[in-house]
């Protein structure tokens, strides 16, 4: 099933879209709730995005709210050890990404 | 305590009044701004690669640009890459109404609010700040590689800020390693490194406690005062030219057959001497056309002329800003901050 499509990108129900999304994904009552206060600041670009994403890596929404909630905790704190930690797990993540995305297919 | 807009809780650990404003705070969320762009600047790095690894990455680089804009409350609305560096756009937007049914269903959520800074303007005067912190970073890295230094001693302005200090010092060094990797230790010799952005206007805090540090090359004699008068010179006698002879206007040195020694006035602090040559030329050429006008409305036979420069952008070679259009300033423009 396609989520979304380019013509989306200009939509500004892609927010609605979302929340609908997060909503029937696996995070729990917290992960959503965090989510849904944090979509008053999201805009459709970060929503195509998210939702693609989401789209493609279903098993890695938990791991993205975390980064995200990591994120908002470590700028908040102004802990800049933190942000480090992140961006190296981050970096962690894309390589793992990586190597799977090259694995060949069976 | 249950929290509602009614009965609202005391404000969270980094939460600001609308009066409170942490630097420091602006500091970070810049620099998280910055890690923005890096990630942007290595999903295009992945430009060739599969999709879904252009997802994953973009899908990161977006968490950043949000969190960093929902953190400083401003919306990081927009990205795109220009010359091999990614450029975020961060433009203030109004905050959307906060989602009533959070207060009622979701009170539950242990989640701290962002820090709320109120703050365009101030995120606006920082970026500034920070680019006049790093060209002089950089400038003095390069005069302090070039009188011999071998090692990374950053020595900030005494009028700088302790966040300033820390901006100033990391530019330093990241300074000094590029010019190091640039300038292989077998070959190094003293060598003059140009700041690399142009220093222009220094931020308030700056400019009110300090005069305006020349940013020549550390082998020119002259003062930066000494080179605007000069330029102003070149100027007079490029706008006198093209008035006389009915030139197309063109704000560019190089379309006024200057000598090779009168334009190597244009290589150092390249941008803000052109810009000033530029201004002046502008300011001098169309305030001609104008009184021209005013005084006796040229005849119509001739558009090209007639028509004040300002009005003929098609005349002008198209890189830069049409002249009506000049900067003033960096980080003016509509409330937009472009992050380099």
């Amino acid at each position: 099933m396609i989520l979304v499509n380019m013509d989306d990108t200009a939509d500004a129900n892609l927010i609605e879209k979302l929340a609908q999304r997060l909503e029937a994904s696996s995070l729990s009552d917290d992960d959503k709730a965090f989510w849904t206060y944090m979509l008053a600041y999201a805009t459709p670009d970060m929503a195509f995005s998210m939702l693609t994403y989401m789209e493609e890596f279903p098993e890695k929404v938990q791991w993205a709210s975390d980064i995200l909630k990591r994120k908002l905790d470590a700028l908040d704190t102004k802990d800049s050890a933190a942000w480090q930690d992140i961006l190296a797990d981050e970096d962690a993540a894309l390589r793992e990404q990586e190597i799977g995305d090259n694995q060949p297919a069976i | 305590m249950i929290e509602s807009p009614e009965n609202p809780s005391p404000p969270a650990r980094g939460e600001r009044t609308q009066d409170e404003i942490d630097p420091e705070a602006e500091v970070f969320a810049a620099e998280a701004l910055e890690s923005a762009a890096d990630m942007l600047d290595r999903t295009r790095e992945h430009s060739t690669s599969t999709r879904r690894r252009k997802i994953f990455h973009e899908a990161l680089a977006t968490l950043m640009l949000f969190a960093a804009g929902a953190a400083t409350d401003v919306e990081a609305r927009h990205h795109s890459h220009d010359r091999g560096r990614a450029r975020i756009i961060v433009e203030r937007q109004p905050r959307r109404p906060q989602p009533p049914q959070y207060y009622v269903e979701r009170r539950t959520v242990v989640v701290e609010r962002p820090i709320l800074v109120p703050f365009t303007d101030r995120l606006r005067q920082h970026v500034q700040e920070r680019e006049t912190i790093q060209d002089q970073a950089a400038y003095d890295a390069g005069v302090a590689f070039r009188a011999g230094a071998r090692e990374p001693i950053p020595k900030p302005p005494g009028y700088y800020t302790a966040p300033q200090q820390h901006i100033y010092a990391n530019e330093y060094r990241a300074a000094w390693e590029e010019i190091t990797r640039k300038v292989p230790p077998a070959q190094q010799v003293p060598t003059i490194v140009s700041p690399r952005r142009s220093l222009t206007v220094p931020p308030k805090s700056v400019a009110e406690t300090t005069p305006l540090r020349p940013t020549l090359a550390p082998e020119a004699s002259m003062s930066e005062q000494e080179v605007l008068g000069q330029i102003r010179v070149l100027a007079e006698q490029a706008a006198r030219a093209t008035i006389a002879e009915g030139r197309d206007y063109d704000d560019r040195p190089e379309a006024h057959g200057f000598s090779r020694e009168q334009m190597r006035i244009f290589t150092t602090n390249a941008k803000a001497r052109r810009d000033a040559f530029g201004t002046v030329y502008h300011d001098l050429v169309t305030g001609h056309y104008q009184q021209h006008r005013q005084e006796k409305p040229r005849p119509a036979q001739d558009p090209v002329v007639a028509q004040p420069p300002a009005q003929r952008p098609e005349t002008r070679p198209a890189q830069g800003p049409a002249p009506a259009e000049r900067p003033q300033g960096k980080g003016e423009g509509g409330g937009m901050i472009i992050l380099k």
